[in-house]
């Protein structure tokens, strides 16, 4: 392959503005390209499916939903499961039968999955089978529901149709709410062939940027889970593009896939940027295998770090962005000076404004429907104008780039990408009897608790705390405990003070 | 092999992937707290565990690694 083919971009007349017509194109324009790769852990070699192979399994997983769901248009068929190639032909065949997609982070815990999967009732849930601390409960409850990932192999393909409301719901993905329970953001394919187009926009110059030496097409080192906005947005950035995305099942796994499956860029939230960071601080770049592309996403990154990493050849783009906007947001493609550490600038595929306090507000196709039975909700978030309110903060310099300031809403976000609400952890700490009160708040890029007990029950508190991490995902972890006799600090409303 | 054995073995692994000291470790440390670690650097740690003795360690396993005690445990019992 010459290089201006392993890095071309679609142009915008020939972009696809449906999922029908992106599966469409895999199969007219790259049916023999390589659309997935993975290290199988058997036998410890790579394996692949073309563009052409995965169309068939979508199809097949269309026809198998056709048998086994009545009334299959806007039926919930939920995901548990790490990521493998299952996962996209469950997600594509479900959104081509015109049922509804929900991913779910599969290592969160039983009460938290309960919740969502009671929500969103769904028809069907495909797992990996894997137990991830939850299988009897899961078992107990949804047996009759629980289907294998590859459960459509043995199905005949389904006519190729179009079944898909463009400004219908298709996907469910939960996000953190800062009440404690977590809310179902409800996204059209409208949303997601609106919130794509910034990031085409931001590929265009990968043939000016890409390596001279490019002689495989351009790849995606997928590590971020699928069920994450930033992991599931590559199926259409790469889709659409006919590139290929290189799948890692399991972070362990991360420094084996990596050397095994060259690849040219990766979505990395901050505590990966820091990995990559550090490997090139300790001369180990080569254990990168070529990578040279950072998507970085989810929050602020360190400037002096970016700068160390485009001295040494790695091309960064950041992206500002939100589940309720299915990725949309702000796109930074600078690579030096002050604006690197800047969100981006508006690019005019959706109205990007700050409001009378200097919140980050949105309107547009991007602007998801709301979350799921909860009207409030979507009202506190969407005003009346429809324009939908970040909960962070923001300023504006002279050439029209944003700049972080804070965050309104109370929400911790993590350098993983996770966002964790601090009041539902207040309330396990709660249940602490020798705990008087407590705040949970970001402390140092971490999850931190400052509670206040006698002094003498401090051990006892802390001893609390390390028994309730064992009851939660590591990501959502305490990780700093301050104790004091004093009481915390209130406002004149009586309220605890947070910061 | 010896707990003792087992405890210097993840201590060499905490040194090479997050440039912690031995002398700044405890079995009671807490892999999150104490150590600083980030979520990605215990699976760092982990996987290398895991070569080291030759095991996989089940996903519902990984929760109970609270302090580097909790890992001993686990790898005491299971490796061969």
């Amino acid at each position: 392959m010459t290089r201006e083919e392993c890095c071309a971009v679609v142009s915008e007349k020939e972009m696809p503005m449906t999922v029908y017509d992106m599966v469409a194109a895999m199969q007219e324009k790259f049916a023999s390209r390589p659309a997935f790769r993975w290290v199988d852990d058997a036998t410890t070699t790579v394996k692949e499916k073309t563009y052409g192979e995965f169309v068939a399994d979508i199809r097949k997983m269309t026809g198998y939903l056709q048998e086994t769901v009545a009334d299959l248009k806007g039926q919930r068929i939920a995901i548990l499961s790490r990521t493998n190639y299952e996962y996209g032909v469950v997600t594509f065949g479900t959104m081509m039968a015109g049922a509804v997609i929900v991913t779910l982070n599969q290592k969160k815990t039983w009460p938290e999955l309960e919740y969502e999967l009671g929500l969103s009732e769904p028809a069907l849930i495909f797992t990996d089978g894997i137990d991830y601390g939850y299988a009897e409960e899961l078992k107990a409850v949804y047996g009759d529901k629980l289907r294998p990932m590859n459960a459509y192999e043995g199905s005949a393909p389904a006519a190729f149709e179009n079944r898909i409301d463009p400004d219908g719901l298709r996907m469910l993905l939960f996000t953190s709410g800062t009440t404690g329970r977590s809310k179902g953001v409800m996204l059209s394919e409208k949303n997601y062939f609106t919130a794509i187009k910034m990031y085409i926009d931001g590929q265009k110059v990968m043939p000016e940027v890409a390596p001279k030496e490019m002689n495989q097409l351009f790849s995606h080192f997928t590590l971020v889970p699928m069920f994450h906005l930033s992991g599931f947005i590559c199926y259409f950035a790469y889709g659409i593009q006919g590139w290929t995305l290189n799948l890692c099942a399991d972070p362990r796994d991360m420094r084996r896939d990596m050397s095994m499956m060259h690849s040219d860029a990766m979505s990395t939230p901050p505590v990966l940027v820091e990995m990559i960071y550090n490997e090139i601080r300790r001369g180990n770049q080569e254990k990168l295998n070529g990578l040279w592309n950072l998507s970085c996403s989810s929050a602020i990154l360190d400037p002096q770090i970016l700068h160390y990493l485009v001295e040494h050849g790695i091309y960064i783009n950041q992206c500002y962005s939100m589940t309720e906007l299915a990725g949309y947001g702000l796109l930074n493609v600078v690579q030096e000076g002050e604006h690197l550490r800047a969100l981006g600038k508006p690019d005019g595929f959706c109205e990007v404004k700050l409001d009378e306090t200097g919140e980050i507000c949105v309107r547009g196709g991007a602007v998801m429907l709301g979350y799921y039975k909860d009207p409030e909700a979507t009202a506190e978030a969407i005003d009346k104008d429809g324009w939908l309110h970040s909960g962070d903060l923001a300023r504006v310099d002279e050439d029209g780039f944003y700049y972080i300031t804070g965050r309104k809403k109370n929400l911790i976000i993590l350098d993983s990408g996770e966002n964790v609400s601090p009041e539902e952890l207040e309330k396990l700490l709660g249940k602490c009897a020798d705990i008087k009160e407590c705040i949970v708040k970001e402390m140092g890029k971490k999850i931190g608790a400052v509670i206040c007990c006698e002094p003498e029950k401090e051990q006892t508190v802390r001893t609390f705390v390390t028994e309730l991490n064992r009851t939660l995902p590591l990501y959502k972890r305490i990780s700093a405990v301050e104790c004091t006799a004093e009481p915390l600090p209130r406002n004149a409303l009586g309220k605890l003070l947070r910061r | 092999m010896q707990r003792a054995e087992i405890v210097s073995q993840i201590l060499a692994i905490l040194e090479d992937v997050a440039e912690i000291s031995p002398e700044d470790v405890r079995e009671d440390s807490v892999l999150m707290d104490d150590l600083d670690l980030s979520s990605m650097e215990i699976l760092t740690v982990v996987a290398d565990l895991e070569e080291m003795f030759g095991l996989r360690i089940p996903e519902k396993e990984l929760r109970n690694f609270v302090t580097i005690g909790d890992v001993a445990d686990y790898l005491e019992a299971n490796a061969g």
